[in-house]
């Protein structure tokens, strides 16, 4: 999952580069959602020791496939 | 300023849902930065990646204090995934915003499935 990170890391600065060079970067957009997004990433999981039980999982799937069902519709 | 704070609301909670559920923020922020901000299909996708890079860079980071980081075969799938990025950007870029948007959609219900997938097994 570590290593995955890393790879990730990597895919998504050559996407960061490639959409830059489109014009289609929202650089204050991506600060404004990203930066707190690390540190709750952080929080995430140390969270997920303690509270990541099956109901909830089940619960965020629910809320994705609802935010999906509401973009293919 | 309102929307500035729902933007930084929004930010923590995909972090923490991302981090609690071991999603890629990517399928969070796409959402948050269209539904939220109010940015178009095609710049939220953009957008997201570099949102992404420091979410993993922290990861990584941590993760690396641990040794866990394998840097050989990530640096090998991240260089090799490139090519298939940038098919990924030029197919993005000639594709109407509806059929991007419904796209994203269909990926969404394919992450909740695995989601939903991962629970039921582990019971």
């Amino acid at each position: 999952m570590a290593t995955s990170l890393a790879a990730i890391g990597i895919i998504a600065l050559a996407g960061t580069v490639s959409y830059g060079f489109h014009g289609e970067l929202k650089p204050g957009a991506a600060a404004l959602v990203g930066l707190p997004a690390a540190a709750g990433a952080i929080a995430g999981t140390a969270l997920q020791q303690r509270l990541a039980g099956r109901t909830l999982s089940l619960l965020f799937a629910v809320m994705l496939a609802g935010v999906g069902i509401k973009l293919l519709v | 300023m309102d929307v500035t704070l729902l933007a930084i609301g929004l930010g923590v909670l995909a972090g923490v849902l991302a981090g609690l559920f071991g999603v890629g923020g990517g399928i969070l922020f796409v959402p948050t930065l269209t539904l939220g901000l109010g940015l178009t299909q095609l710049h939220a996708e953009a957008t997201s990646l570099l949102a992404i890079i420091p979410t993993v860079a922290a990861g990584t980071w941590r993760q690396r204090r641990y040794g866990n980081v394998r840097w050989r075969p990530a640096i090998v799938i991240g260089l090799a995934a490139i090519g298939g990025v940038e098919a990924g950007v030029v197919v993005a870029e000639s594709l109407p915003e509806a059929v991007l948007e419904r796209l994203f959609g269909a990926l969404m219900i394919v992450v909740a499935a695995q989601v939903a997938w991962r629970a039921r097994r582990r019971g």
